[in-house]
């Protein structure tokens, strides 16, 4: 493809010109306006400092930057001399970075801050500038940081052909205003506002400091909200009566549970979209308005994706079993950097495998039953973490629960639960193990431990590892 | 984790295991306290109850029992003591 002046670039880059002809806004937020002809000068710019720097195809930069705007050019940049890119995140630790920058072979560093820089990873300050034109065209792409199953983080690389194929699927962004709360160092929040872009939407920038969604919301006239778990439950509780009106809620993850769900719904927007997705692959499903019930189903594969529930030896189930998800299409990703054997377990047989447990109803709507390393075998009775949680979730006294497995050499492994109260609960471990007997008989947790607060990381995910440490010298607690 | 503490969990898991013999909420309350022993003999255990109380004792105090052992101890009160036996050591 070639821009106006004849250069040749890659599709991502094409598909802005094409919004820029049109008129339409980048980036909006306190202090930022910005439309697609604008962002795409500061690009080209950038770009043209990047390849004056050395940096091209075959490069592997390392981004440092918190604020938005300045991230998602820098971003573009990379993509547009062809370079791939991995986010290095500032609230990261140094060790963390290095240890991440050392995986992929960071040839520089491209920070805001210099006290960002790496020990022996050459850095660049942004902003850049000098440079000549980019003429050059290279398949560059986004390397994205997402939790491992085995404790190690994989890297999943997306060129930028696939990252459009992956936006195709979020076409709500094509004409609204999307808002991320999440910084754009997090994995989903950069991928998804990159989508936002490869349809031509327009970016609502976080606020520098402290701030209040819901507020922020109103005044940038957000079209879309895209949450964590934690921050939907977060602002549904905080809030009453619709408080966002027709803004559609887009909340991430598998199993977010019906009551949330209807919480979101009369407290916050009407428009509520529940999206199962993979940084492999991107959005998977979406269950939206009018599809949520207590199935706590994610919706219809989204076109151009298939699904197929199977058993161990991936044998296709009969609707309404529940088996291992895998899945094909365009658009996902083929493996993982420096992961061998991560990379053998969840692509095989031409199939992606988000190692995830699920079922297909006869409508073709799927429910995520949890991951399938998550999943607590006792005695050959199979629990899902998810159905022991929502139940103690449903509790008046609980505000969030974790269950996990207890390793045990004679039953296998032994389900048991950690708490977080609700403001003024008063509920006691003996009364919710209890309460979870009544509910969930054989498939209960036998040991329930209440904590002031649910250990999470920075995305507000459970660190589970955490809590089991809780439940490993019982006899002594007491 | 003491005696008492030991006591409460088997309690609990036979309440939970709708064991007959331990319906009585004023016999559970004497187990508890130390003030009476039932003999396992007694208890009417089905296999199922047996595998919940050798999950809570493991679950709640670490101490692996199997529940074919069960038929080797007299009654709960000697469940109790060695569990707390196997704490102490």
């Amino acid at each position: 493809m070639t821009d106006a002046t004849g250069t040749e670039e890659t599709p991502l880059l094409a598909r802005l010109r094409a919004f820029a002809l049109e008129g339409r806004e980048a980036a909006s937020g306190d202090g930022v306006s910005i439309g697609y002809a604008e962002l795409l000068e500061r690009v080209e710019a950038a770009a043209g400092g990047l390849a004056a720097a050395g940096i091209g195809g075959g490069s592997t930069v390392g981004i440092s930057i918190a604020d938005d705007l300045q991230h998602l050019i820098v971003a573009l940049a990379a993509v547009r001399v062809g370079a791939w890119q991995v986010t290095l995140a500032t609230h990261d630790p140094v060790r963390s970075r290095q240890h991440i920058a050392e995986r992929v072979g960071v040839t520089q560093v491209i920070a805001a801050d210099a006290a960002d820089a790496l020990p022996g990873i050459r850095s660049i300050a942004w902003p850049v500038s000098g440079g000549a034109k980019v003429t050059d065209v290279a398949e560059g792409g986004v390397l994205l940081l997402t939790s491992g199953t085995t404790g190690a983080a994989n890297l999943v690389p997306l060129s930028s052909h696939e990252l459009l194929i992956q936006a195709a699927r979020n076409s709500e962004y094509a004409s609204g205003r999307l808002f991320k709360p999440a910084a754009i160092e997090h994995n989903n929040s950069k991928r998804h506002r990159l989508y936002c872009l490869a349809m031509g939407g327009t970016n609502v920038c976080r606020p520098a400091g402290p701030f209040d969604t819901i507020a922020y919301c109103r005044r940038h006239a957000v079209t879309t909200l895209d949450l964590s778990l934690m921050q939907a439950a977060d602002l549904a509780a905080g809030s009453t009566s619709g408080a966002l009106g027709d803004t559609a809620v887009r909340v991430s993850g598998s199993a977010v549970p019906y009551a949330l769900r209807r919480r979101i719904e009369q407290n916050l927007a009407r428009r509520l979209y529940v999206r199962y997705g993979s940084t492999e692959s991107g959005t998977i499903s979406i269950a939206g308005p009018g599809e949520h019930d207590e199935t706590g189903s994610v919706g219809r594969v989204a076109p151009g994706l298939a699904v197929e529930i199977v058993d161990a030896a991936g044998a296709a189930l009969p609707a309404g079993e529940v088996g291992h998800v895998r899945m094909r299409g365009a658009g996902i990703a083929q493996g993982y950097v420096d992961g061998a054997e991560q990379t053998a377990k969840r692509f095989r047989d031409g199939w992606f495998w988000p190692g995830d447990m699920g079922s297909l109803d006869e409508g073709g709507r799927l429910t995520i039953g949890g991951r399938a390393d998550d999943m607590i075998n006792l005695n050959g009775i199979n629990i899902f973490p998810a159905e022991i949680e929502q139940v103690l979730e449903a509790h008046p006294d609980v505000a969030g629960a974790a269950a996990l497995p207890l390793v045990s050499s004679i039953h296998g492994q032994i389900p048991v639960a950690a708490v977080e109260l609700r403001p003024g609960g008063v509920v006691t471990d003996r009364e919710l193990v209890a309460y979870a007997r009544e509910h969930l008989a054989l498939r209960a947790p036998r040991r329930i431990v209440v904590l002031d607060q649910l250990p999470r990381n920075s995305q507000g995910k459970i660190l589970r590892r955490e809590i089991a440490a809780k439940f490993s010298n019982p006899g002594s607690e007491r | 984790m003491t005696g008492a503490d030991i006591r409460v969990v088997i309690a609990d898991a036979l309440v939970y295991a709708s064991v007959p013999r331990f319906r009585d909420s004023a016999e559970q309350a004497d187990f508890v306290a130390g003030r009476r022993d039932i003999r396992m003999a007694d208890l009417e255990i089905d296999s199922l109850a047996a595998m919940e109380l050798c999950i809570a004792i493991e679950t709640n105090s670490g101490v692996s029992i199997a529940p074919g052992e069960l038929a080797e101890v007299a009654s709960l009160g000697a469940l109790a003591e060695r569990v707390e036996r196997a704490l102490a050591t």
